[in-house]
């Protein structure tokens, strides 16, 4: 996938594997220290921020949003967005269905990779959950309950039925990881008119639970995508209140709220597992030994496309594990300082301390991406379909893949995984300060989650170097 | 050079390591060395005990 879409209409190519460019490119860049030396200063960095949080924060300062109302938004403003949402939506179909069935040429690909999984996540973390006003489905959604109550009249409001409590974020887990099997192990990912089918088969299955369950029901709790982006939205300092006011919020106080539901912590483990196998996939160790699995399942009578498959779904799956296992063993360690807590109600009261790690793992493994492959929308909104055709007059664009260096990127990555782990340090010792009894308790019970942050970071960073290897 | 290639790879990549083992080495330490400071400190002080009876304090 990766390989098709940076090699854009009319770009000149660079002399650099393609998959290497969209994620780490530091065996090119002019590092003035080695690579490895990184992780050492990230890890300081993170123990000396560990100290000063335990030195200077005593009392829990998180808790609390502190929202400041800013302005007032128009309520029009959100079915305007609903509308532009649809419209996208639209395209990416018509494209997909009925443009060049070549991954760089048609609206579709880029759009659905690029924009739609990189860069709302990051327009959600800066302005707040932007999606849930662009959400196509959302937007039908509300649109088909409307008219439902209206047909039912007299005879009561209120979900055809009840959402199963049980059931939980396990949908949107499905979803997540649908999509990351999607992105990095279907072969043909890159085919538009399987991603239009795809897609118009989710706008199906949703709008079938909203009408169901409820939009808001259906919509919190088993929307992949929007349950995501709301996740991540919770870290911005921006958020819309009910009666549609812009607010100001303390940051990372948006996160302390997250309403932890069956799947939710395995959710945002799933987030940071499948960054980190797209990473890790594009590494060494994977390439050596990928053929090995590979074998092993052709051994058992399949073909070498689904031989494929399968070996890289297993290592999705244990890097999803992976995670899992690392952040079970930072509870269990907090866990090993008083007995008041359970392994399981310190699992969900420490799960919102990932969100800002899931983040700092997507911008650091995708802004290269994000910024050079994000560029082609310029020629693609005016060639949607790749048929020659320049309706805005954009065609000829080129991306300019010199916008920053490559050690510009690097600091860009290093500074993500860095700031998302300290955001992660800071919630976990706001959380422990309510959780425990006195402040030197809850200082120690720390101990084991920053070194379960200097791992995530030292593990993102070592991910980031061995691409291209 | 194949080889060499290979344990240089895995040389660096064990660098990635040594902060983790580092951090969390110090952080088991200290976790066990104030367990211990808290197990002697609930400990009665045996010999302070032994000392009462002749001052007339038990």
């Amino acid at each position: 996938m990766l390989a098709a879409l940076t090699g854009g209409v009319g770009t000149v190519a660079l002399a650099l594997p393609a998959s290497a460019d969209a994620h780490g490119i530091v065996g090119k860049a002019d590092l003035p220290i080695p690579v490895w030396l990184f992780s050492w200063t990230a890890a300081i960095v993170l123990v000396v921020s560990f100290v000063a949080l335990s030195t200077l924060w005593r009392a829990p300062q998180l808790q609390q949003e502190h929202r400041r109302r800013l302005l007032q938004l128009p309520r029009v403003l959100e079915w305007l967005a609903g509308l532009l949402g649809l419209l996208l939506f639209v395209v990416v179909l018509y494209s997909g269905f009925a443009g060049a069935q070549v991954a760089n040429a048609n609206f579709s690909v880029t759009f659905v990779y690029v924009i739609f999984w990189v860069g709302i996540p990051l327009a959600s973390v800066l302005f707040g959950d932007l999606f849930r006003a662009l959400s196509p489905w959302r937007t039908c959604g509300r649109v088909l309950e409307a008219l439902i109550l209206r047909a039912r009249g007299a005879a009561g409001g209120g979900p055809l039925l009840s959402y199963p409590e049980r059931l939980g974020n396990w949908p949107a887990v499905a979803g997540i990881v649908g999509f990351a099997w999607l992105e990095l192990v279907y072969v043909e990912r890159d085919n538009p008119s399987t991603l239009a089918a795809l897609s118009l088969g989710y706008f199906a299955v949703m709008l079938a639970g909203m009408v169901l369950f409820g939009v808001e029901e259906w919509g919190g709790a088993a929307d992949a995508f929007g349950v995501y982006f709301n996740l991540l939205s919770k870290l911005s300092p921006l958020v819309r209140s009910e009666d549609g006011a812009l607010q100001l919020r303390r940051p990372l106080s948006g996160v302390t709220t997250l309403r932890i539901r069956p799947g939710t912590v395995v959710l945002i483990c799933t987030l940071i597992g499948t960054t980190t196998f797209d990473g890790f996939s594009n590494g060494g160790i994977w390439r050596n030994n990928e053929s090995g699995v590979q074998s092993l399942f052709a051994d058992l009578g399949l073909s070498s496309t689904p031989a494929q498959e399968l070996a890289y779904s297993v290592g999705l799956v244990l890097c999803i594990l992976l995670i899992v296992a690392v952040y079970r063993l930072g509870v269990l360690g907090v866990g090993s300082v008083s007995e008041r807590y359970d392994t399981g109600e310190l699992w969900r009261s420490f799960a919102h301390t990932l969100v800002p790690i899931a983040f700092a793992y997507v911008l650091a493994h995708y802004f290269s991406l994000l910024l050079w492959q994000s560029q082609a929308m310029g020629y693609l909104i005016s060639d949607p379909l790749g048929d020659g055709s320049n309706l805005f007059g954009t065609a000829g664009y080129q991306i300019d893949y010199h916008l920053i260096s490559y050690a510009g990127i690097w600091y860009v990555q290093v500074a993500a995984l860095v700031a998302g782990h300290v955001g992660g340090l800071a919630l976990a010792h706001d959380r422990a300060l309510v959780l425990y009894r006195d402040a030197e308790e809850a200082v120690r019970s720390q101990y084991w989650m920053l070194a379960v942050m200097v791992a995530f970071t030292s593990f993102g960073l070592w991910l980031l170097s061995s691409v291209g290897t | 050079m194949a080889p060499l290639a290979c344990l240089t790879h895995w040389y660096i990549s064990m660098l990635y390591v040594v902060p983790v083992v580092g951090v969390g080495g110090w952080g088991w330490w200290s976790t066990k060395r104030m367990a211990r400071k808290k197990a002697a400190g609930k400990a009665p002080d045996k010999k302070a005990a032994a000392r009462a009876p002749e001052q007339g304090l038990a």
